[in-house]
């Protein structure tokens, strides 16, 4: 049940096609535990298609029709775990804060309930352990009955992850995750994103190439749906390996 | 404001920046081996001339790698040209430090030319100069073997100087007259042995901006 990551999540020969279009083609990464791997890439070249597959969130996309394998230890994500487990499993941090129309307390509260049901004690110790690994915990103890969405965007984005991390996700997925966040608040999220893998596993798509440097044990450079190339990050931004990674990197694409 | 056309021309100016400082730092080890080897002062003059537009020019390629770090956190090959320019610059920069001090000990009446060392401190100039220039393509070409072979003709550059030492040597023991005279040829030789190693490093820095491993040949900072 949840806790640290032993296994990394494993994508072998990934293809996803949306009706006749193919979005992903072939791509085969291994996202190790306890790690940050970044996805990077222009618009449109399918990082953020794969980052969705990974908690099965293209499942209800009409048309959309995925081949390959998804691997977290000796389970396939897509036909041994229903996508409701994989859900508490893999948790998803989303590009614009998206706190439920709840309390604080409510918003934390609810994927434990769903998923865990625990009782209130424990529930209550769950809400102060959430806000606390992502340090809001003192910024909201004495108002957790007020509206998730009263709080500033970087504490709702704060928020969203201490959701997520509630019911004890041995991935964390995030997609663009500071994009609508000022630069302390993104600060804020970068340095919990670093302490999240800690223990969990944390993939992160990101345009801030700078955010991947900082943060990211390894980053993986998509193009046209395609894996080009996947290296320690120190190594893809100093000295990439494929031409189209060096036109990335540098600018020089079109 | 910074966009990214400018960005690119900023990088080729750097280049070209490199370059020019190259050159003009093999001329001035040019002018004072030719000095040395008995062309009168003109050329130290040249040198001494020349040197606040050297060192402006430095301090101008060092300017441009903050801003450009600053300004557009250059990744990939663009972060490997400011980083080696950077490190390159900082090695031009003592090179053409030591050349005006050897043109300053000239116009000072270092009797070089006059002495049994002159033509061999003409001739270490000389290869100094030309290690220098083969370090520079190397840099502006990304020519890995070309850099290589840049260490090669250290070999050759400490053998004379310590030819040349042993010659000053000897000569203070055969010639009390000589002997004031002494600690500044010895200078000067020592001078071109540490631009043989400065060349070094920056073909250290030329694999550097053509691989990203750098190695660290020179400088007694080796890595290996």
């Amino acid at each position: 049940m949840g806790g640290e990551a032993k296994d990394g999540l494993v994508a072998g020969h990934v293809s996803l096609w949306y009706g006749d279009s193919q979005a992903l083609r072939d791509v085969s990464l291994e996202m190790r535990p306890r790690e940050v791997t970044a996805l990077i890439g222009p618009s449109g070249c399918g990082k953020s298609t794969f980052l969705r597959c990974l908690n099965r969130m293209n499942d209800r996309i009409p048309g959309c029709r995925v081949e390959g394998s998804f691997r977290l230890g000796d389970q396939d994500l897509y036909r041994d775990v229903d996508s409701y487990e994989l859900r508490r499993r893999v948790g998803m941090v989303f590009q614009r804060p998206s706190p439920f129309p709840l309390s604080i307390y409510e918003n934390v509260a609810y994927g434990v309930k769903r998923h865990l049901r625990r009782g209130k004690s424990q529930l209550d110790a769950t809400v102060e352990r959430s806000l606390t690994e992502v340090g809001l915990w003192d910024e909201v103890k004495d108002k957790l009955n007020d509206a998730g969405t009263s709080l500033s965007g970087g504490q709702q984005q704060r928020l969203c992850i201490a959701r997520a991390l509630a019911v004890d996700p041995e991935v964390i997925l995030m997609d663009e995750p500071t994009s609508a966040l000022d630069p302390i608040a993104t600060s804020s999220i970068e340095e919990l994103a670093a302490s999240i893998s800690r223990e969990r596993t944390v993939v992160i798509v990101t345009h801030n190439m700078q955010q991947a440097a900082r943060i990211a044990r390894r980053t993986a450079f998509f193009y046209l749906g395609e894996l080009v190339e996947v290296a320690e990050t120190r190594e893809l931004f100093a000295t990439p390996k494929d031409k189209r990674t060096e036109d990335y990197l540098t600018g020089r694409f079109g | 404001m910074a966009t990214r056309s400018a960005y690119t021309k900023e990088l080729n100016k750097l280049a070209g920046h490199v370059t020019a400082m190259g050159q003009a730092v093999v001329e001035n080890v040019c002018a004072t081996g030719r000095a040395m080897a008995g062309a009168g002062t003109e050329p130290a003059s040249e040198v001494i001339a020349g040197h606040r537009a050297t060192s402006l020019l430095g301090r101008g390629v060092e300017d441009a790698c903050m801003s450009l770090m600053l300004l557009q956190q250059p990744l990939a090959r663009d972060l490997r040209l400011v980083t080696a320019a950077f490190r390159a610059v900082s090695d031009l920069a003592r090179i053409e430090e030591m050349a005006y001090q050897i043109a300053l000990t000239v116009e000072e009446g270092a009797p070089a030319a006059t002495s049994v060392v002159g033509r061999d401190l003409g001739e270490l100039a000389r290869r100094v100069a030309t290690m220098v220039a083969r370090a520079m393509d190397a840099f502006d070409s990304e020519d890995v073997e070309a850099a290589e072979g840049v260490f090669a003709m250290d070999d050759g550059i400490d053998g004379l100087y310590d030819e040349v030492r042993q010659r000053i040597v000897d000569q203070i023991k055969s010639d009390g007259e000589f002997a004031p005279s002494a600690p500044e040829l010895l200078t000067i030789a020592k001078y071109y042995e540490r631009m043989g190693d400065h060349a070094q490093s920056i073909a250290d820095w030329a694999i550097f901006r053509s691989t990203g491993s750098y190695r660290g040949h020179s400088m007694g900072d080796a890595y290996e």
